[in-house]
């Protein structure tokens, strides 16, 4: 396994980066002041406010329970969208692959391809009769047999299995095979 | 992930690359000519339509078949057993059902061979 630069490059492909979502908040933050400021600096000096004071704002929000409702909705929905981008991982889909030299990640898309191929060549198939899911653990590997000839699932299995552990993929993936009951004909 | 040729069971079972495929009209002209000899008539006089039956070779046949005596019932089951014995032996692909549906009877009166 690599160590240092190299993992922390890899971590940095696999993982959404927050700065979009710490930009956007930092900037409603900043506007927010900037008008909190600029409006009570108005109100100190007893001049006429730029758009509208902020306690003119709450009593009006207060006269009226649609604009409180309204408003309580959109911060409400702010949070949770701020919440979500701060405690979900942001993982891409992709994986880890080790390496003595490089710090190699492939999507899991590419992944499933690489297994698909494999599988289609190992069970004699067409490459199109193979359809290959990556979860995040779990790879199923889908084969609808040629009609007339059979294709037995352990040696579909064991191809995806070998390929993955021969990549070394992290985080790391179980196989299963599924041999659809009815075929196609060429 | 190293170089080199995609994962492999076992490089020396599967020493011959690719694959052989055999196409929908191909078993259909094949069966042709079998279930006309089976059904004693011509090659050519059948149709036959192959499709998918859970994994197998569902084979439909509609036809003439040869008056010469036989039970008609009798000549079309045994050739139910010929057709499908033949086409596995010709082509490897495994048989899940033979249907044939007979349109005519030709009788062979007059003709001596």
């Amino acid at each position: 396994m690599t160590t240092g630069v190299s993992a922390r490059a890899a971590r940095r492909m696999r993982f959404r980066s927050r700065s979009a979502a710490v930009i956007v908040a930092l900037l409603a933050v900043t506007l927010g002041a900037v008008y909190l400021g600029t409006e009570a600096a108005l109100v100190l000096l007893s001049q006429p406010p730029l758009v509208s004071a902020p306690f003119g704002l709450l009593d009006a929000a207060d006269a009226d329970p649609l604009v409180s409702g309204g408003a309580a909705a959109v911060l409400a929905l702010i949070g949770v969208v701020c919440l979500v981008c701060a405690v979900t991982p942001g993982r891409f889909r992709r994986r880890f692959i080790a390496d003595e030299r490089a710090t190699i990640v492939v999507d899991d898309d590419v992944l499933a391809s690489s297994i698909s191929r494999s599988v289609a060549i190992e069970a004699k198939v067409a490459r199109s009769q193979v359809r290959t899911s990556l979860g995040r653990r779990r790879a199923e590997v889908r084969v609808t047999p040629t009609t007339g000839f059979d294709v037995s699932d352990e040696p579909v299995r064991q191809v995806g299995e070998q390929l993955l552990a021969r990549g070394g993929v992290t985080p790391p993936v179980k196989t299963r095979a599924v041999i659809e009951r009815s075929g196609v004909i060429a | 992930m190293s170089a080199g040729a995609p994962a492999r069971l076992d490089p020396e079972a599967t020493a011959m690359p690719g694959r052989s495929v055999i196409s929908s009209r191909a078993y259909e002209q094949l069966i042709r000519a079998v279930a006309g000899e089976a059904l004693g008539v011509g090659r050519r006089e059948s149709a036959v339509r192959v499709s998918d039956a859970g994994g197998r070779l569902a084979i439909a046949i509609t036809g003439p078949a040869g008056g010469d005596g036989q039970p008609v019932v009798e000549l079309v089951e045994s050739a139910r057993a010929t057709i499908t014995e033949r086409t596995v032996a010709l082509t490897g692909a495994a048989v899940g059902e033979v249907s044939i549906h007979i349109t005519d009877i030709r009788f062979r009166e007059g003709r001596t061979r």
